[in-house]
């Protein structure tokens, strides 16, 4: 454990040397936000009518849905994750890892989790400046269950996002130069995700497959349950269907291990 | 005359380095064709962003669906040209004003400015502005509309001062490199303002239009040669549309001198 | 005027301390220490046209940051410098035109194309006329035997065919002034050897200044007919390489040979230190003035077959000086905080 500990305390402090690099970027993460309540705001004025919505969806839920999504988000996605993976396969960094006594996707995991300490010790400070200042718009009431099912989605988008972004960082036992590749997937999925625009807004049909990804537990599902757009008898089997994602990527992830570790060292790194 | 030379020699090294570009690029034949898809994708989920808002409203803020598809495919011209020219030099810029790699920019007789800032072209973005320029086409037609020989060079100044804009953005956050240490996160910060160019202008009200229109000029980017097309630019905007990239120009080079007053020149 | 002429030259930087740990990370969010350090002390020299002179200093000395003044790539933080009558800093066009820069530890060249590329985008950055680019060229191929290295790409050359392209690099434009900075450096014996004979054959047919700096007396050593000595950024020497060792050492060797084992450690030390002891070959290290009475008293007490008196090698002397100098400069700093 203590070994973790070391990894953990390395990489906050790797981002507190570059202070000003970083409280920018945590300040400026909310621009886009502001730009998607100008976008709503105009699209739902041109709309007419006294309480437009569109599927389901009002002006306020919206913006809500908007700005909670920064917290599914900020808990699910592994920013340049694929890429360390990838070009530790690539240039035999991982001969380390496999001498050390410490496993690699433990060790990734944890240096993952180590940054988003630190996000998330920022986000403490800005994140309620940014409610506070749109509480009007979080109009619904949220129930027991809905708390309690929003943070199981949470930690399902958590693993998700976690175990995908291993999924296909170890793909780079196969292939060699994929960085493209990768920001096809990472478009992909943030898309997906309903990062840019609620999946229920695909329209019905397209909704009833987005909405079975896995995607949609890295944004979507978790804001969706803390808006009250889902049914209480659907929260259960929206989140069963999450975990079971989890497991196929668990599972996936250790049959890729297997078989890259077998032909990383018959290539020789 | 002499001007007039040099101007001929900044053009021939820029054209050089192109080529330099092309041939290296060349060598990874896959990872090019793929990276001229992968750049297009982003565009078209946008696209497909609005596809999704329009199935809902007619028009937003005055704003039909063409008229949208028009502005994503300026915007998408002007990033992918800023882009394949400046953007990738920016980021190597923060590494090299870090680990000391001006040096060979600084010794040569040309203006290092110059030769930081257009090394290495991105190709796979230059073609990919293509994509942006078909759609402007298509736009175009399916809105019935046939732009005149003025308005074709007006629009075309209008892409410049939109390209010089993003350049003295993202240059001057390289630039601050030399004072900060590190400036990664502020990259992130060119991609959130820019998502503010490529949505209508008038959407935008009071303070922020305020900001964005003059402190930011982000909405004069995609929005004034667009305007051009949709004879909503007022006399008095053109100008200010005319004068502001080159405005910033000028402060780029202002930091610049700025900034290596204060470079290291660490040694590896 | 000389060709190059400093004066006074000074730079300093200020280096940020941070505690280690969490809590020094966190502290540093919140005020940061600096620490003055001088890199470059007034320093002030001059060089005429043609010399070829040799810096020389421990790692940190100051010597590159020298160097990048002079080439207008770092800004003094007091005194002035004049190269080619120019104010380096200023960078201008027709200065930059006249000088190069070569550094054994940074490439130039385009990593993923062949050399001639890299050195066809020189001409046309400076402007050189095609008719004696390509004549220029010709000539520096031949004399570093490169030309069929030409159109390899420049990531599968080795470190030394790599700085002889970069050496190609910046002469094209046949500059008036060249600055090495340890262009030798991490190259093996023939590839420095190579490099060595060039800069030597170049400098006496084209009259180029040049000032060099490297880690290897070899190099200084058949290169440098004078050579500028500085440590923690002072000048400490300046002239000929030879009066380096008649300035610093006070000492020189006294080898013995030794005819029979009929002597001890204690009676050979009164004569001076001993440096070596192989069975009945013996090395002194004597004072310079007790030399004379010293080798009589050895060959009065002792049954001497050979005797010879040498000076220190080069390298151990400005070894000698470093450390001293190190020494000296502690004082001033201890003697400061006073």
């Amino acid at each position: 454990m203590k070994k973790y500990w070391a990894i953990l305390t390395t990489r906050t402090q790797e981002d507190m040397a570059y202070r000003a690099n970083y409280f920018i970027g945590a300040l400026f993460r909310f621009l886009p936000l502001v730009t998607s309540i100008v976008l709503w705001y105009a699209v739902f004025k041109s709309m007419g009518g006294t309480h437009p919505k569109i599927e389901g969806m009002s002006y306020q839920n919206l913006i809500a849905y908007t700005a909670l999504v920064y917290i599914s988000r900020g808990v699910s996605s592994m920013p340049g994750m694929t890429r360390d993976i990838c070009n530790d396969i690539k240039d035999g960094n991982l001969n380390r890892y496999i001498v050390r006594p410490i496993n690699y996707s433990g060790y990734q995991i944890v240096y993952r989790l180590a940054h988003k300490l630190v996000f998330w010790l920022i986000a403490a400070v800005t994140f309620p400046v940014i409610f506070f200042l749109l509480r009007h718009d979080f109009t619904h009431q949220i129930q027991p269950e809905e708390w309690v099912a929003f943070i199981i989605a949470l930690i399902i988008g958590f693993w998700i996002g976690m175990l995908f972004s291993l999924t296909i960082g170890l793909l780079a036992f196969w292939f060699l130069e994929i960085s493209t590749f990768l920001y096809v997937i990472s478009t992909i999925e943030y898309f997906l995700s309903g990062n840019l625009i609620p999946l229920n807004l695909f329209g019905p049909k397209m909704f009833e497959i987005v909405g079975k990804l896995p995607f949609s537990y890295e944004a979507f599902w978790p804001v969706l349950i803390l808006l009250g757009k889902v049914a209480q008898h659907q929260l259960v089997s929206i989140l069963l269907w999450g975990i079971g994602w989890v497991f196929f990527f668990l599972i996936v992830i250790n049959i890729l291990w297997f078989l890259g570790i077998r032909r990383y060292s018959a290539v020789g790194g | 005359m002499v001007q007039i030379k040099q101007l001929f020699r900044y053009i021939r090294v820029f054209g050089y380095m192109f080529l330099n570009c092309l041939v290296r690029e060349m060598q990874f034949k896959i990872n090019f064709m793929i990276r001229l898809l992968a750049e297009s994708l982003w565009l078209f989920l946008m696209v497909a962003y609005f596809l999704i808002i329009y199935k809902h409203v007619h028009d937003i803020d005055g704003w039909t669906k063409w008229d949208m598809i028009l502005l994503l495919g300026t915007n998408h011209f002007i990033n992918q040209i800023f882009e394949g020219i400046f953007f990738e030099n920016c980021i190597k810029l923060t590494d090299n004003i870090r680990q000391g790699d001006l040096d060979f920019a600084l010794t040569k007789p040309m203006n290092s400015q110059f030769l930081v800032s257009v090394r290495y072209t991105d190709f796979a973005s230059i073609m990919n502005a293509v994509v942006g320029l078909i759609m402007v086409v298509v736009a175009l037609h399916k809105m019935h509309y046939v732009p005149t020989w003025s308005q074709d060079v007006m629009y075309a100044i209008l892409i410049l001062n939109g390209i010089l804009i993003y350049y003295t953005f993202m240059f001057s956050f390289s630039i601050l490199t030399f004072w900060m240490g590190r400036a990664n996160n502020l990259f992130d910060l060119y991609y959130q303002f820019s998502t503010f160019s490529r949505y209508p202008a008038n959407i935008y009200k009071g303070a922020l239009r305020f900001i964005l229109w003059y402190l930011i000029p982000m909405l004069v980017v995609a929005n004034c040669p667009v305007d051009v097309f949709k004879r909503t630019l007022s006399g008095v905007g053109m100008i200010y549309g005319f004068i502001v990239g080159f405005l910033f120009f000028i402060m780029s080079t202002f930091f610049w001198k700025k900034g290596l007053a204060h470079y290291r020149s660490a040694s590896s | 005027m000389s060709i190059i002429e400093v004066k006074n030259l000074t730079k300093t930087y200020l280096i940020q301390k941070r505690k280690p740990g969490v809590i020094g990370a966190l502290k540093g969010l919140f005020s940061k220490e600096y620490t003055k350090i001088n890199a470059v002390n007034q320093v002030s020299f001059q060089v005429e046209e043609g010399e070829l002179v040799g810096f020389l200093g421990p790692n940190g000395a100051g010597k590159t940051t020298t160097l990048k003044m002079l080439s207008g790539i770092l800004y003094p933080t007091l005194g002035t410098a004049r190269v080619l009558g120019f104010l380096p800093w200023e960078r201008k066009n027709e200065f930059r035109k006249q000088f190069a820069l070569v550094m054994g530890q940074k490439n130039q060249l385009w990593w993923d194309l062949p050399a001639q590329e890299s050195l066809f985008l020189n001409k046309e950055i400076y402007g050189i006329p095609s008719s004696a680019y390509y004549r220029i060229l010709d000539e520096m191929v031949e004399l570093l035997n490169v030309k069929q290295l030409l159109s390899v790409m420049v990531r599968e050359l080795s470190l030394g065919e790599r700085m002889k392209m970069e050496l190609i690099a910046c002469l094209l434009h046949s500059p008036r002034v060249l600055f090495m900075d340890e262009p030798t450096i991490g190259l093996d014996v023939v590839a420095q050897k190579n490099i060595r004979d060039f800069v030597q054959k170049y400098n006496k047919k084209n009259k180029i200044t040049i000032l060099l700096t490297s880690h290897y007396m070899n190099d200084i050593q058949a290169l440098c007919k004078r050579v500028i000595v500085i440590n923690y950024g002072q000048k400490i020497f300046d002239g000929p390489l030879a009066e380096i060792i008649e300035k610093f050492s006070a000492h020189k060797l006294i080898k013995i040979v030794m005819n029979n084992p009929k002597f001890s450690k204690e009676q050979l030390s009164e004569f001076g230190e001993i440096v070596e002891w192989e069975s009945n070959k013996i090395v002194l290290k004597v004072d310079r003035n007790q030399i004379a009475s010293a080798s009589s008293g050895l060959l009065n007490q002792f049954e001497v077959s050979d005797i010879t008196i040498e000076e220190i090698p080069i390298e151990d002397v400005i070894g000698e000086v470093f450390s001293n100098s190190e020494r000296h400069m502690k004082n001033m700093v201890l003697g400061e905080a006073k």
